[in-house]
């Protein structure tokens, strides 16, 4: 209960972010506030993430109503819908659970906090490559594009290397895809 | 264990695709901005998670005790991984089984440490049952990975059934010439008082009934009914039970011939145990305190087993019937395979009482109108299939769910007085 | 031509992610609570349930096995008042069991000619009963 209350006060921090700046938009990204708000409550509700995820993307879309100092703010709203979608996640895992130690939560909340952390240092390095970049080009988006499906890329091999589908093992003695019958 | 991807991860990367794909598209960096810490997030979790080395010792405080006593068990689980590891586990479930708290608990283990936990089991039926193993869901620091498994040696719990405390039980038309509790026909030495004779050589001076003897003008003795021990052979029909939530027909019958089997053996009956169904097991009669012990174990054997065969008789073997025992049948009579089993034990001259562990309580009407009226026939028939056995002389003790077993043996005991030339016959 | 050559990248950028994202291997299912079947009746009981509707419209079902077993019971019943049903007189059975059942129970009844009358309804069976459980 207590962590789901955490993730819905970090929803609010995060909309009071964009909310008093928000402009012509503001009745755009009130609505959106609100119905992330309501996707967040009734994914931890129901025990599925889909919710919370719509709600981050939502989160996320109002982000752009903000007028000014987006880039810079970027990053610790990206870690702050990363730390709202954590704890909104770990309130579904939990659900099953009758008795928690008391440091688990803590640990698992802090490990997720220095994560967010280090990826709000890499947002900033981005923000700061992107500030230096010289405007809009073809080539720039081509690397972006190039350096993203990368990253992608490794992760994707890395996970389906660690939890991937087993190949089949073949009994002993039973013939390979090259044999023929005598 | 069986290692996967956690749920929350191919979401959160699916959000920092659209996040990148969006920032591409629309020419604003900042939702690309937004996406690196998750895909930073994805990323650093897969490379620092690596499978758990996890292992439990599961203790019980004791491995005997009676159903529904609780019993407090000591789980203690191990990580004997260098990484810490966040687990949630509970015991494995069983529908005999009730463990408090039901669901699961929470720990986060350090690399090579352990922690222990207490559950309280409590057996809701008597049986072997088995405590364990642990099912565990372990996951990395980050929650982006997940391995699922059992561990830890299920331990073993036997939880003996509730007897029912029997002050009256059904008393044996004949008896054997071993020194036991029940008044025999014969005459001799005993306690209860028989009749009053001519004195004969060998008679004891102390029998001399004096007064008898100045009435009728020669020496009278007294004559005494003398305590001999009966066989008992107590027969559980296995074919077929009633059961509902609460429990069922096989669970009451278990806890009858229990009492029953400990009340003769105190009387220094030898007592046997015929399960009889879908498999056929038996145990001979035998005196005292172990047989007491192998009775409970042969019941906390029996079980419901569904057969086609129709057994009969002859497949018990003569030793375990022994001439002149009384055969106690504790049966539903649902089958009528039992029913036609006792039928013939009377037949052939057997000492036979039925004891009915009423289905009533356990099976109620279906939802429908004809359910209503198949059920009204069913009870008729069942009356008058009691009213069949009794007209062969087979006493039935008609034992209705949540009452004690002792009055309606008490009942049995007055139709076999009523019926007992025909009984001897 | 800038725009067509950016609009190429991000969709190719588009696919390549989805392409990485649906490659990674599936989440384990949540683990469901095994659906326990109710406890089974018994056979017996069942066995009437199904008969009690196949004899309402089935006159040969009501002769070869609802009759017997309402003779079974009528039988036990008269026993218990030292009668037997054979040799019960045919108003006396129509006073103690009704016209109804008395036409079932009868001893010497013939087996039903048309296989296709009418059976057993569950209402008049109940009747049936009633007067059973009266004697």
């Amino acid at each position: 209960m207590i962590i789901a209350v955490a993730a819905l006060i970090v929803l609010a921090g995060l909309s009071a972010l964009v909310l008093p700046d928000a402009g012509r938009a503001a009745g755009l990204a009130w609505l959106g506030a609100g119905a992330a708000a309501l996707l967040l409550a009734a994914g931890m509700a129901v025990a599925s993430p889909t919710p919370v995820h719509a709600a981050v993307f939502l989160l996320g879309a109002i982000f752009l109503a903000r007028r000014d100092s987006r880039l810079l703010l970027a990053p610790l709203y990206g870690a702050g819908l990363l730390v709202m979608a954590d704890l909104a996640i770990q309130t579904i895992e939990l659900r099953v659970v009758e008795r928690i130690a008391p440091e688990a939560i803590a640990t698992r909340t802090g490990a997720a906090l220095a994560l967010a952390a280090v990826g709000a240092c890499a947002s900033v390095a981005a923000a700061i490559a992107v500030n230096a970049a010289p405007g809009r080009s073809v080539a720039l988006t081509a690397l972006g594009a190039l350096v993203a499906v990368t990253a992608f890329a490794a992760i994707a091999r890395l996970a389906r290397g660690q939890y991937g589908p087993r190949e089949g093992r073949r009994p002993p003695g039973a013939p390979s895809r090259g044999d023929r019958a005598a | 264990m069986r290692g996967s991807l956690a749920s929350r991860t191919p979401g959160l990367l699916a959000l920092a695709a659209t996040g990148v794909v969006a920032g591409l598209a629309s020419g604003h960096p900042e939702l690309v901005l937004l996406a690196a810490p998750f895909l930073v997030f994805a990323g650093a979790g897969l490379a620092l998670a690596s499978e758990p080395r996890l292992s439990a010792h599961i203790a019980l405080e004791r491995t005997r005790l009676l159903e529904g006593e609780a019993v407090k068990t000591t789980v203690t689980v191990s990580n004997q991984a260098p990484r810490a590891v966040w687990l949630e586990f509970a015991p494995a479930r069983s529908a005999q089984l009730g463990i408090e708290p039901s669901g699961a608990v929470a720990v986060r283990l350090a690399g090579g440490g352990e922690a222990e936990l207490e559950f309280v089991v409590r057996p809701r039926r008597w049986g072997a049952h088995r405590v364990g193993p642990l099912l565990v869901r372990a996951r990395d620091p980050l929650g982006v990975a997940t391995w699922e498994g059992r561990i830890g040696v299920p331990v073993d719990l036997r939880a003996f059934p509730r007897e029912q405390r029997l002050r009256e039980l059904v008393v044996p038309l004949r008896t054997q010439p071993a020194l036991g509790a029940h008044v025999a026909r014969a005459r001799g030495e005993g306690i209860e008082f028989a009749d009053v004779r001519p004195f004969r050589v060998g008679d004891r001076v102390r029998r001399v009934n004096w007064r008898a003897t100045a009435r009728r003008g020669s020496l009278q003795v007294n004559d005494r009914h003398p305590e001999h021990s009966s066989d008992v052979v107590l027969l559980l029909d296995t074919y077929e039970e009633a059961r509902d939530q609460a429990g069922g027909t096989l669970d009451s019958a278990v806890r009858a011939a229990a009492g029953l089997a400990r009340a003769h053996l105190a009387r220094r009956d030898r007592v046997g145990v015929v399960d009889f169904g879908g498999t056929l097991q038996w145990l001979e009669p035998a005196f005292g305190t172990t047989q007491a012990y192998r009775i409970v174990d042969a019941l906390l054997a029996s079980d419901i087993a569904f057969s086609y065969a129709w057994r009969d008789v002859e497949g018990i073997p003569l030793r375990v019937l022994p001439p002149g025992a009384l055969i106690l049948a504790i049966t539903p009579l649902l089958d009528d395979r039992s029913i036609g089993l006792i039928i013939d034990l009377r037949r052939r001259g057997c000492d036979l009482t039925v004891v009915e562990v009423s289905p009533l309580g356990h099976v109620s009407p279906g939802p429908s109108s004809s359910d209503a009226v198949a059920y009204r026939f069913w009870r008729l028939e069942r009356e008058a299939r009691r009213a069949q056995l009794q007209a062969l002389g087979i006493g039935v003790a008609v034992w209705e769910h949540d009452v004690m077993l002792g009055p309606a043996l008490e009942g049995v005991n007055a139709f076999r007085r009523s019926a007992r030339h025909g009984l001897l016959a | 031509m800038r725009l067509l050559a950016e609009i190429v990248l991000v969709v190719l950028a588009g696919a390549g992610l989805s392409m990485c994202v649906a490659l990674l291997p599936s989440p384990l299912p949540a683990p469901r609570r095994p659906q326990t079947a109710g406890p089974p009746r018994p056979g017996q009981l069942e066995a009437l349930e199904r008969l009690v509707i196949t004899a309402a419209g089935n006159p040969v079902q009501v002769h070869a096995y609802l009759r017997p077993r309402l003779m079974e019971i009528a039988s036990r019943r008269l026993a218990a008042r030292g009668q037997t049903l054979e040799r019960l007189p045919d108003a006396r059975g129509r006073e103690l069991f009704g016209d109804r059942l008395w036409d079932i129970i009868r001893p010497g009844r013939p087996f039903p000619e048309q296989r296709d009358g009418p059976g057993v309804r569950y209402e008049d069976l109940s009747a049936m009963l009633e007067a059973l459980e009266r004697l």
